[in-house]
């Protein structure tokens, strides 16, 4: 500027631009639409940061990597000397040692309740099949070109929309993509209500979708609900320990939650605390897109690919419900399977409202919760096995 | 294009999920099961003649 310092006009790319509009998107969709606002506004502040030239909070390599900090020590005179940003070290200490994700893990067990889940054992099997989706995802991935084994992988995993396990699972195995990624994960999660009732309503007959269940789950002791977490974490440990940081974190927020009397503890956790971590967890997120990396053919392909694997996640659970429905004395509303895709509790509320259309007496929220929550445990459970098989 | 690999993460991973989802969902049925169970029923108290 008049020779006295320079501006950042002049190393504007026209990839800049596209994502400033991008980030605009995010941030109008969150305020206007109320779309995810937690995560999209800060996301889209974090891709504008990032995308503005010379402005240092985000430093990448000129592979395309997040500078690295290399030692705590070195920290404040690498920050001083231009060679990483705030957002580098965000980025290295809160989501590259998986530390923001699983925290906020553990604030969404201490806000989840189980009792339906307990109450309905069988929930977790949809919960299971619902994963359908994450697998089928990986194949077509995998098989494209587009994507090594790992990358795959983490593009399935959005099926499984989950949060905490998507960040968890492509921080370790494709970080690279960890933006992409998880704002596709987000956003869709969000979308549910568009994404699954046309899928709902392909796979399963008018009759199906009016099937009435009992308006009350079964009473679900005190006891039960304490034992609930610390026996799910034990077996789940055992049997897939690459998922005890994830099933740990949630059984432990859970614990908190049930224990009665750890009320402030879990206030806490599933409070600001949270809330801390989720705005911390977007900004940097949006500070994982410069133009560079977001404005790829694969990002267009994670953006296709992510209503493939909601769709068959929705349909895998929907089968399973018809299939148990061959064997059980007292048939059970097939869409309460569709909700074994997590995205807590936007796919349960889905189910209801399209219940109630079907059949005015029906009320299937809580029917459907069950699924909801064990599709969260089989999430945590997919992100282990597949860190079992590919680290 | 490594197909082995693609049978042992998409139909073993896949095939994995179910059991051990299967397995919790038995846990989860047991421990009810045995909570249920073992809660004394609450007695009841013979009405007092006054």
């Amino acid at each position: 500027m008049f020779g006295l310092y320079e501006t950042a006009f002049g190393s504007l790319t026209w990839g800049n631009v596209i994502m400033f509009l991008i980030a605009g998107l995010l941030i109008y969709l969150g305020i206007a639409r109320k779309m995810e606002p937690v995560l999209l506004i800060p996301i889209g502040f974090g891709i504008l940061m990032v995308n503005l030239p010379i402005g240092g909070l985000m430093v990448y390599s000129a592979e395309g990597f997040p500078a690295e900090v290399s030692s705590l020590g070195g920290l404040i005179q690498a920050i001083g000397r231009g060679e990483i940003g705030l957002l580098n070290v965000l980025y290295t200490y809160g989501i590259e040692s998986e530390v923001i994700p699983l925290l906020i893990f553990l604030g969404v067990g201490a806000m989840t309740d189980f009792r339906p889940s307990i109450a309905r054992p069988i929930s977790f099997l949809f919960g299971a099949t619902a994963q359908l989706g994450v697998f089928i995802v990986f194949i077509i991935a995998y098989t494209s070109g587009l994507f090594t084994v790992n990358e795959a992988a983490c593009v399935g995993i959005i099926g499984g929309s989950d949060g905490p396990p998507t960040v968890f699972l492509t921080a370790a195995l494709a970080p690279r993509l960890l933006g992409p990624i998880t704002l596709v994960a987000y956003s869709y999660m969000a979308l549910v209500p568009i994404l699954q009732p046309p899928v709902i309503k392909a796979l399963t007959t008018r009759k199906q979708r009016a099937i009435v269940m009992k308006p009350q789950l079964r009473d679900v002791s005190k006891l039960e609900e304490i034992l609930f977490p610390i026996v799910i974490f034990l077996v789940a440990a055992l049997l897939v320990p690459k998922s005890v940081p994830l099933i740990g974190m949630f059984m432990f927020g859970n614990l908190l939650r049930v224990s009665g009397v750890t009320d402030r503890l879990a206030q806490a956790a599933g409070g600001v605390f949270i809330d801390v971590l989720t705005f911390l967890l977007g900004i940097t997120v949006g500070a994982l897109m410069p133009a560079s990396v977001f404005l790829t053919t694969q990002t267009l392909a994670i953006i296709g690919l992510a209503i493939v694997a909601f769709a068959f996640g929705t349909a895998g659970g929907l089968w399973a419900a018809q299939l148990a429905n061959l064997f059980l004395k007292e048939k059970i509303n097939p869409m309460i399977g569709a909700a074994g895709v997590s995205a807590v509790p936007m796919s349960a509320r889905v189910v209801q409202k399209m219940g109630q259309e079907a059949n005015p007496r029906n009320f299937l929220l809580m029917h459907a919760m069950g699924p909801n929550m064990a599709g969260a445990v089989a999430t945590s459970v997919v992100a282990g096995i597949l860190l079992g098989m590919l680290m | 294009m490594d197909w082995s690999l693609i049978a042992k993460v998409a139909g073993g991973g896949f095939g994995v999920t179910i059991l051990v989802l299967v397995i919790l969902s038995l846990v989860a049925w047991i421990v009810g099961m045995i909570v249920q169970k073992t809660r004394k029923p609450a007695k009841e108290t013979p009405a007092k003649d006054k």
